[in-house]
């Protein structure tokens, strides 16, 4: 099998079991303050070291892995059910509802992603749940145009025809017949913007709109540790590793799909 | 004669150019009406025509198309895909393409049960049984995915769909062109018999004689767009009147004959 898929479902399949048992790996309170261990360097004690209240940086971490993973996954399956649906009925009806929502794909392209989604979440108050909502709605156009274009080569096929004529009716011939033949793309696309979410999620968080101290998040042990950079390394070293090595995963997942399920790559590595 | 379904009149533009004109066909229990002609005559247009699925380009002129009283062309959208597949189904030309690939063809058969009929699922499953014996293919082979099935199995999933509803009339475009000739006896033999028994109505459309001679009751000639000439089988193929129906019928090979060509005009 494909040695990226392999690297990459490894690093995140770890993640999700130390997201799904935090209570049980990280064996410290992650919002206990101790003022007597502030900024003491990693140890036996504290595998990551302490932040400057004296919390323990590893369980913080681990309980972050949560937020990362969570908001990842539940906002790219936004952004899929949004994108899929529009996209498919763009592809498959063409003519005037295929311009209404390629012009809206287009308005949703025209702004800057980030500081859209940064100033929705000003006006929305900053929460986790807000902040996967908002990262869905507006990560789907790119997936719309996607799904758009398989739709629209599929729909000329043999079978969709053949579909029509034997009186399926239309929502059947597009979510039961095209979309199954549409879906590898689709699958590439999501693994990339999975890690992407998680990349907006850090960044949010990091500049203090996403997870709310004292709740941990990869974003915010950075925010927090950034003003002790020079002495304390390993309150930005590991969250940000953490984030690179979540995010790397990911994109290799993504990469080595596209090498196993486009069949022209497949023809040139043999 | 039990008459299922007429055509009568129809006549299709594509912007100022007619490619169907003045078409009158008939639909009988039991016989089986082939529409014959060259690439481009206007047969497959018709047979889809009766189905109201003519491509958006397409101009209905005037005609009607009449099953069971109602003018095809007429009613809802609704109404007729209620008749599609269950009432008037169709087999085409190229088996493979047709099934979708990445389902498995004992669904794809269920899916036309599923729609059209509103069954429980020991009716279902007893129903998908007797298909695949009718079609001669063993169970089995419902849970294969179509690009493991040959083209002459694909056709026989193609009909055990189209029959699966017990419809009053098959429609069959070219069904047998993309088979090598032993499968294409097979597959029409299999038809033939399968009709016998249920009695249904088959519009065959071909531009093979030979299968002509096997297969149809009724013929009708077509070249652009315009029936030429009409009669029983006997009648057609040992005194065809008209010159084109004569060219068709000199294309088959016959043993020991020196073979003639279609004569092409440039």
């Amino acid at each position: 099998m494909n040695k990226r898929i392999i690297f990459g479902l490894v690093v995140i399949l770890g993640m999700m079991i130390i997201a799904l048992f935090a209570p049980f790996i990280a064996q410290q309170d992650p919002l206990e303050i101790n003022h007597d261990a502030r900024l003491e360097p990693p140890s036996i004690n504290h595998l990551f070291g302490t932040d400057n209240l004296g919390r323990d940086t590893f369980s913080r971490m681990v309980y972050g892995s949560r937020i990362s993973l969570s908001v990842g996954f539940i906002a790219v399956l936004i952004s899929l059910g949004i994108g899929i649906s529009l996209g498919g009925l763009s592809g498959y009806y063409g003519g005037k509802v295929d311009g209404v929502i390629m012009r809206l794909v287009e308005i949703m392209y025209c702004f800057p992603t980030f500081f859209l989604i940064m100033m929705i979440i000003t006006f929305l108050g900053p929460s986790i749940v807000n902040v996967m909502i908002v990262i869905g709605l507006t990560s789907w156009a790119g997936l719309c145009r996607l799904v758009r274009a398989e739709f629209l080569t599929l729909r000329e096929r043999d079978f969709v025809h053949s579909a029509k004529v034997q009186g399926v009716s239309d929502m059947r011939i597009m979510f039961r017949h095209i979309l199954p033949n549409a879906m590898a793309p689709v699958y590439v696309s999501a693994t990339l913007s999975i890690g992407g979410a998680i990349l907006i999620e850090s960044a949010l968080s990091f500049l203090g709109l996403g997870v709310q101290i004292p709740n941990p998040s990869w974003g915010n042990i950075l925010t927090s540790g950034k003003n002790y950079m020079d002495y304390a390394w390993w309150l930005t070293v590991f969250p940000g590793f953490a984030i690179l090595f979540t995010v790397l995963s990911f994109n290799l997942i993504g990469e080595g799909l596209r090498e196993v399920l486009d069949p022209k790559l497949r023809e040139k590595r043999r | 004669m039990d008459k299922l379904l007429e055509i009568k009149d129809l006549t299709v533009n594509f912007g100022e150019k007619c490619v169907i004109d003045n078409v009158n066909v008939s639909i009988f229990a039991g016989r089986v009406t082939a529409l014959v002609g060259e690439s481009g005559s206007g047969k497959t247009l018709t047979a889809l025509a009766s189905l109201n699925l003519l491509p958006e380009a397409a101009l209905i002129k005037k005609g009607e198309v009449l099953f069971r009283g109602q003018d095809m062309l007429k009613i809802s959208e609704t109404e007729i895909r209620k008749i599609r597949g269950k009432d008037i189904s169709m087999v085409f030309q190229e088996p493979f393409t047709a099934l979708n690939p990445v389902m498995r063809v004992r669904d794809q058969i269920k899916e036309m049960l599923v729609i059209h009929k509103n069954i429980k699922k020991d009716e279902l499953d007893l129903r998908l049984k007797e298909l695949f014996s009718i079609v001669k293919l063993s169970e089995d082979t419902g849970f294969r995915y179509p690009h493991e099935l040959s083209g002459g199995m694909c056709q026989r999933v193609m009909i055990a769909m189209a029959l699966s509803c017990n419809p009053d009339i098959l429609i069959m475009d070219e069904p047998t062109t993309a088979l090598d000739v032993p499968v294409q006896k097979e597959i029409l033999d299999l038809v033939r018999q399968i009709q016998e028994e249920n009695n249904f109505g088959i519009l065959f459309i071909t531009h093979d004689f030979s299968v002509v001679n096997l297969m149809a009751d009724d013929v009708h000639v077509m070249k652009e767009g315009i029936i030429v000439e009409s009669g029983e089988k006997q009648d057609v193929l040992s005194a065809p009147k008209h010159e084109y129906t004569r060219h068709l019928i000199d294309c088959i090979p016959r043993l020991g004959d020196e073979r003639k060509r279609f004569p092409i005009q440039d």
